[in-house]
């Protein structure tokens, strides 16, 4: 590589990483306790537990699910019915003041077997709420998605320019050599070389999906605003219903439209996942991979018929896709803990890329970008 | 000085999406594929050799 050129991805590697250094060591930071959001959530609602019953007993219909929420919150109406991924046997409703309300919204788990109140868990408070507000948006809404998305993008150039790096930095080097009889400076540099090369496919990975995880709000308004404004577009002109029919039936009818797949997720008519006229029923398939990727079904809410079915386009399958290889929650306990200890990884390559540049600053300036190249030829 | 880049970059690409198309087997081969990066920073970063 031309000494020119060196300097260039030097100058790349250095401003990419800084600008975004500080953005990324909090995501990386937040990001530890969400990798095992699913555990604490358990431990810290421990007493919202389903009880225990014969694994086969029967599910209640899911109308008396319904008049369970509705009883449970007097004067509210149901926004949302999810199943829980993890657990068969529970429903989660999710309650509000309107069908279009974005605040004040309660969700109650209900026993999917015998249509019981289990209890009302809070998600929109405390420490979990705080690491995932801060990760997602730092509490600062859609423009704070979208810039940690445009940081996330500079991660990346940030790694493939490290990795440009790699050749002429390590050209001297056995792979893994770290210099430890050299200054702290020249041992974490070779550290950072270590640390950076390993965990570049991961760190790449879990950076795209986290940036195409940004756009997921803009992508489901698109997908609303195409695909399910022209679902429901023979209903466009008629007045909203008054009464509404079974949504056991509602949800029968989508099962056996597609009986293979599982109920994930049920939206009320009125709600910006359907139509006035609609319940939406998001239907999932039951592989690690299909699971994540729904089908909507919209059913008539008077006479339990379905109208539409179609399959989710390209952008929010990839956007379904990207979402556990960014989260690492697809293989188990021990994949989490891989996860937790290539992002405590990750972090030292981030604090020791700091150092660096730090340290940099403090030598003399004849040439800071060549002087560690210098040092490996030696 | 690619060899162990590429051979750790491919085993933790198979083990992202090992996972992802199948239970089991697949979770395994996938703990294994992204164990690899954290078990070469154990033996040359964090070892004193």
């Amino acid at each position: 590589m031309s000494v020119s050129a060196l300097r260039y991805w030097v100058w790349l590697h250095k401003w990419s990483s800084l600008v975004c250094t500080v953005f990324m060591l909090l995501l990386c930071v937040t990001g530890l306790p969400l990798i095992f959001n699913h555990e604490i959530q358990h431990w810290i609602h421990d007493d919202l537990a389903p009880k225990e019953m014969s694994a086969n007993t029967p599910k209640a219909s899911v109308d008396r699910v319904l008049a369970a929420a509705l009883a449970a919150e007097p004067g509210q109406v149901v926004q949302f019915v999810v199943a829980d991924p993890d657990d068969e046997r529970v429903w989660v409703a999710t309650l509000a003041a309107t069908t279009t309300a974005e605040k004040n919204q309660h969700s109650i788990m209900i026993d999917s077997r015998t249509a019981e109140v289990i209890g009302k868990p809070k998600f929109d408070e405390g420490f979990m709420h705080v690491m995932l507000q801060l990760h997602v948006s730092m509490f600062a809404g859609m423009a704070g998605t979208l810039f940690l998305g445009a940081m996330g993008l500079l991660l990346v150039v940030a790694i493939v320019s490290g990795v440009v790096l790699y050749a002429p930095f390590m050209q001297k080097l056995a792979f893994g050599t770290v210099r430890r009889e050299h200054s702290s400076r020249t041992k974490w540099l070779d550290l950072h070389n270590l640390l950076g090369i390993v965990t570049l496919t991961w760190a790449l990975a879990v950076g795209m999906t986290g940036v195409i995880n940004t756009l997921g709000q803009p992508l489901l308004k698109l997908w609303q605003y195409t695909e399910v404004v022209d679902m429901v577009a023979p209903y466009k002109n008629l007045p909203p219903p008054t009464t509404f029919g079974s949504l056991q039936a509602a949800v029968t009818a989508a099962q056996e439209t597609e009986p293979t797949m599982s109920v994930f997720f049920i939206a009320f008519p009125g709600t910006a996942f359907s139509s006035m006229h609609h319940y939406a029923i998001f239907m999932r398939g039951n592989t690690p991979l299909t699971k994540r990727l729904f089908k909507p079904i919209l059913v008539d809410a008077q006479t339990s018929k379905v109208t539409d079915s179609r399959a989710m386009p390209w952008y929010m399958t990839a956007l379904f896709v990207s979402q556990p290889l960014h989260f690492g929650d697809y293989g188990g306990m021990p994949m989490k803990i891989i996860w937790a200890l290539l992002d405590v990884m990750t972090i030292m390559v981030l604090c020791s890329g700091l150092y660096l540049w730090f340290k940099k600053r403090k030598l003399p300036a004849v040439d800071r970008a060549l002087t560690s190249r210098l040092e490996t030829a030696k | 000085m690619w060899r162990w880049p590429i051979v750790v970059g491919v085993t933790s690409g198979v083990g992202l999406i090992s996972a992802l198309l199948a239970d089991g087997w697949a979770d395994v081969l996938s703990w294994f594929g992204l164990g690899l990066p954290i078990v070469l920073a154990c033996l040359y970063g964090f070892s004193k050799r």
